[in-house]
């Protein structure tokens, strides 16, 4: 196979001495960083990480913070240079405040941008008071306005007058959350099946197999929106979110099982397995030292390729009202504001926690495309 | 020597990879008599199926044919391959028509979803024109030809059903429906066991003598060479490095890498109880291709200062035999006058 | 061959088994039985059940026995009467609610299907034939974007441009004068004119999935040596295509139907809520909503085996197309 042998000294240049004496990591992160895409959708993930992590400061707003007086308001813009006020250019962070106006008909109130009317807005200004992590009180903020009482709504109130750039990341912490954490859980309960299976081997893993192939042939989504729906109405915030997540990584984990099984039924007949056992290694140490790091950048591909589905369920699921409810705030029920179109219409940016959504699971995608191609530097 | 059948001249075929280009073919020339064998040997990645594939432009992206000729000389009239058009008429005849192709892996070379008597019948049909029956009939007597048992039930089994054998004998048969007047064999054992490997040979053998076809024949299996040849091409990465009838190059190897691939073959009785010498290091990689002559850092004669530095010359000897290197130099000078 | 079919068979009836199982884990999960929600809103209407009602109807319906027991009785009841229970919502028998609506549903999924097919396989196709050419590009992208985009925010949009521009929604399956009207070439146009957009909505998602899918295949399929060999032999190059690596790429192609027969359930769940079709979409969400599980559950258990019928329907298209499975050899 001439073809496979120049292909193969293409990827691999022995002549070059960093490449061969390169870890296994460090190749895979060669070949990822050639995906460009890929590697700013990491960059973009880890920015959504720590929205995660810190969210009480990011938001301008606490998620229950309600505005009465600003209903379905316009986003702002936010503006460094006053060039309306009376003497000339004004430099300063600021954005303009509203101007209502009510249809005399309809009773609508509808707002705009009034030049006259500015708002100061200063980064790490003295807001309303949290407790960072649950733990460290504090009371300042990003960004917000100067005066914690005048409007700032960079995107825009919702239709109860909420701020939606305070709410989107709060439901940025909680709707990644949902992914994240039920990928792990369903991931837990792949590896564990996926290791007995291949562990034991012969009926075990017959009928663990044919378990699985059953539960994948179940219809997934019909079955999550009856268990969904069947949660008693009155349960908590907090416990429902964890058993949205439950139920989301039940219906996922046949596939990454799946993945796991497989993984370690191919690697166990590979030369360097057979080796280390020669060496006399014990099982667990195979198991764990040579058989898993190796294909860890295939695992990490494989999460960050189920996540999308988890999170697109939940936002599904919120918004035809059966997942998580209000008080709790996610993309999904963000997105039930705009559900009306007789409200959508004039408020199109309620439309922009979906905006969101969309970027997050590309990001996944091609981050977890990216693994997968860069997770077999030697192979192509 | 008989008629030149094809001329290989100046053919260079390159990957292209994101780290640059990587010449797998770099200037190969050869020639296929009418009626001959010529073996291709070589380690893998040598550059020789990359060669046989050039022929028929089967080669596909990222690979893509640089430059140099390939001229067929079995029609009425000789024309090179390279330049000729995509859709040209005399590309299609050619393939499969006037050349026919084997492979080293027989069984993944057929469509697992179509019977090898539908594919075999294909191929007739475009290349005589026969109606189903008649080809249906043609298809039955090829299979018998190449030796395949109850060919008229076995017309009708799907590749999975049959060993590597004799899908290798079915892809033969495909390969001989036209009555071609060269078989490229793209090392059609490799993949089989030996005992099929030897019937294969065979098979080849008194189908040439049968056909009066030529046969390009591509191993790197040195005794498959002194079976079958007529004459050999020694290739090292990408380049011909010595050209030889099969007698001359056995006997009096000229190149330090035949004469090191041969020394590594075992022979019976001497060989017992000893180390078998190996060639050292591996392949380099074509992209970083040693200066000089690329065999330099393996070869037990190199000098320092000549052939790490300049690219060896062709030397030709009195009865044709070419080797690429710096040793005859002077020699072939004297020979030659 | 008749071992295969006897084995996906067989497959099939325990599928049925687990889902018929989910299904009545579902329907039992609320607290309180359904007998005891239909006395309190009977009562809140003012017309009490009597004890005897009460009595047969716990009877007809299981609710004294355990779990297990309670299984049986609902899963024979609808073996050997077709009796789904009751909906408590709307005080009817849950065939008589879900009936009418079977027909749309099913009608808009499988148009549906088909129209994703015949888009996503020439396009599909056509991306892995000629790649990294920008119209492949393009296709990717947007490929990715499909798959991306929920398919109630697609809906969403949608209402949202609709109003900007025409100032409505259009809902329904067909106009008011068309509605009651009787077949003819009038009302199929009507019907049309109403059903791209469920189709669109609900099809985005497959479309994007499966062009994703053909194109991997292909893609995998024209690099195979029997590709090579076949040009090798003259086979011209279309028919080298049609008749080689596209039919390869054809199998797992169609045993899809499994995974974009409920992806197409479920869409109309969200654009018949959007858009007020008389599908069962609308309806289950409702039940659902409501907890009214008899008929959430018949819903899923009709939607499910649906489902599980299209995958043995794929699983026989690819016995058919595939002579290594035909025959038992592989997978």
């Amino acid at each position: 196979m001439t073809l496979k042998a120049t292909d193969g000294a293409a990827v691999e240049p022995e002549a070059d001495g960093a490449r061969a004496t390169a870890s296994q990591r460090r190749l895979v992160w060669w070949a990822f960083k050639k995906h460009r895409l890929a590697l700013i959708s990491a960059w973009l993930l880890i920015a959504m990480l720590v929205v995660i992590l810190l969210t009480e400061f990011i938001a301008p707003f606490g998620s229950r913070h309600r505005d009465s007086a600003y209903t379905t308001a316009p986003p702002q813009v936010l503006k460094i240079v006053d060039t309306d006020g009376g003497d000339g250019w004004q430099w300063g962070l600021h954005v303009d405040g509203y101007v209502s106006e009510q249809d005399p008909r309809s009773l609508r109130i509808t707002y705009e941008a009034d030049p006259d009317d500015r708002v100061d807005v200063g980064f790490f200004v003295k807001g309303e008071e949290y407790e960072l992590f649950g733990l460290i009180p504090w009371d300042r903020h990003l960004i917000g306005p100067e005066d914690p009482d005048d409007p700032m709504y960079l995107l825009g109130t919702t239709t109860d007058g909420q701020d939606l750039f305070s709410q989107l990341v709060y439901a940025t912490r909680v709707s990644a959350s949902v992914g994240i954490i039920g990928v792990l859980l369903a991931f837990a309960l792949g590896i564990v099946l996926g290791a007995i299976s291949g562990y034991f081997g012969g009926w075990i893993d017959n009928v663990i197999q044919r378990l699985i192939e059953l539960f994948m042939a179940v219809p997934s989504i019909p079955l999550w929106l009856g268990l969904a729906a069947a949660l008693p109405a009155q349960m908590g915030p907090v416990t429902r979110y964890f058993i949205i997540t439950t139920i989301l990584a039940l219906v996922a984990w046949t596939g990454l099982a799946r993945e796991v099984r497989g993984r370690f039924l191919a690697m166990r007949g590979e030369e360097f397995v057979t080796s280390a056992m020669l060496d006399g290694s014990s099982h667990r140490r195979v198991m764990f030292r040579h058989m898993l790091p190796s294909f860890s950048s295939h695992i990490i591909a494989a999460l960050s390729l189920s996540i999308p589905s988890m999170i697109l369920a939940e936002t599904a699921l919120s918004w035809l009202g059966l997942g998580l409810r209000p008080p709790a705030v996610s993309w999904g029920v963000q997105l039930q504001d705009a559900s009306k179109w007789s409200v959508l219409s004039n408020a199109p940016w309620l439309l922009i926690p979906g905006l969101v959504v969309v970027i997050v699971v590309l990001a996944f995608n091609f981050v977890g495309d990216g693994m997968r191609d860069a997770a077999d530097p030697y192979k192509h | 020597m008989s008629e030149p059948l094809l001329e290989i001249s100046g053919l260079r075929t390159g990957f292209e990879t994101y780290d640059g280009t990587v010449p797998a073919v770099d200037g190969v020339d050869l020639t296929v008599h009418a009626g001959k064998t010529l073996c291709v040997v070589g380690e893998s990645g040598c550059g020789k199926s990359v060669t046989a594939r050039s022929i028929l432009r089967l080669v596909e992206a990222p690979g893509r044919i640089q430059g140099g000729t390939v001229t067929w000389r079995g029609g009425d009239e000789p024309f090179d391959v390279l330049s000729l058009d995509r859709d040209d008429e005399r590309l299609q005849r050619l393939r499969g028509g006037d050349i026919g192709m084997i492979f080293q892996e027989p069984a993944a070379s057929l469509l697992p979803l179509r019977s090898i008597g539908a594919q075999l019948i294909e191929t007739i049909r475009i290349h005589t024109g026969m109606g189903k029956k008649e080809a249906r009939a043609r298809a039955v007597e090829l299979l018998e030809q190449v030796g395949i048992p109850k060919a008229a039930e076995r017309v009708d089994a799907y590749p999975f059903q049959l060993s590597g054998g004799m899908c290798q004998r079915a892809m033969i048969a495909i390969a001989l429906c036209a009555n071609p007047s060269l078989l490229i064999a793209d090392e059609p054992t490799t993949a089989l066991d030996v005992t099929t490997q030897a019937r294969i040979l065979d098979l080849i053998r008194n189908l040439q003598a049968e056909h009066h076809m030529a046969v390009m024949f591509i191993t790197h299996d040195l005794g498959v060479v002194a079976e079958l040849a007529d004459e050999v091409a020694v290739m090292y990465l990408g380049k011909v490095v010595e050209r030889a009838g099969v007698e001359e190059l056995f006997a009096d190897p000229k190149h330090p890498y035949t004469k090191q691939l041969l020394g590594s073959v075992p022979v019976l009785g001497r060989d017992r109880g000893r180390d078998l010498p190996t060639i050292p290091g591996t392949v380099p990689n074509p992209l970083h291709r040693p200066k000089g002559c690329s065999f330099h850092p393996r070869c037990a004669e190199a000098m320092a200062g000549r052939c790490d530095v300049e690219e060896p010359p062709e030397a030709v000897f009195a009865d044709g035999r070419t080797a690429q290197c710096v040793l005859y130099d002077d020699r072939s000078e004297g020979e030659r006058a | 061959m008749v071992k295969y079919l006897g084995r996906r068979a067989l497959y099939m009836a325990a599928t049925l088994l687990a889902i018929s199982l989910v299904v009545f884990v579902i329907i039992s999960l609320p607290p309180g039985d359904f007998v005891t929600a239909l006395r309190a809103k009977y009562s809140v209407m003012g017309q009490g059940l009597t004890e005897t009602d009460v009595q047969a109807l716990r009877v007809r319906y299981g609710l004294d026995g355990n779990l297990l027991q309670q299984y049986w009785s609902w899963i024979t009841q609808i073996i050997l009467h077709g009796d789904l229970g009751m909906s408590f919502e709307h005080s009817k028998p849950v065939a008589d609610v879900i009936g009418p609506r079977l027909g749309a549903t099913l009608g808009i999924s499988l148009i549906t299907l088909l129209m994703t097919w015949a888009l996503a396989f020439p396009i599909g196709v056509y991306s892995a034939v000629k790649q990294h050419s920008i119209g492949d590009y393009a296709v990717t992208t947007i490929g990715f974007l499909g798959l991306a985009v929920p398919n109630f925010l697609i809906a969403l949009i949608f209402i949202y441009f609709s109003v900007t521009w025409f100032g409505s929604v259009p809902s329904g399956l067909c106009s008011p004068e068309w509605c009651e009207a009787s077949w003819n070439l009038g009302k199929l146009l009507d019907l049309l004119g109403h059903l791209w957009v469920p189709m669109i909505v609900i099809g985005t998602a497959g479309v994007a999935g499966l062009v994703r899918i053909i194109r991997n295949n292909l893609l995998d399929e024209l690099r195979r040596p029997y590709v090579t060999a076949a040009r090798a032999r003259g086979v011209p190059e279309r028919r080298l295509l049609r008749r080689y690596p596209l039919r390869v790429a054809l199998n797992p192609f169609v045993s899809t139907i499994g995974w974009v027969l409920p992806l197409l359930l479920v869409g109309d769940i969200v654009v018949g809520q959007i858009l007020s079709l008389p599908t069962l979409g609308p309806i289950l969400l409702g039940a659902l909503k409501a907890q009214d599980m008899y008929l959430a559950g018949s819903i899923i258990m009709v939607l499910s085996v649906v489902t599980v019928l299209g995958t043995l329907i794929s699983d026989l298209l690819l016995g058919w197309l595939d002579p290594r499975i035909r025959l038992g050899h592989q997978r």
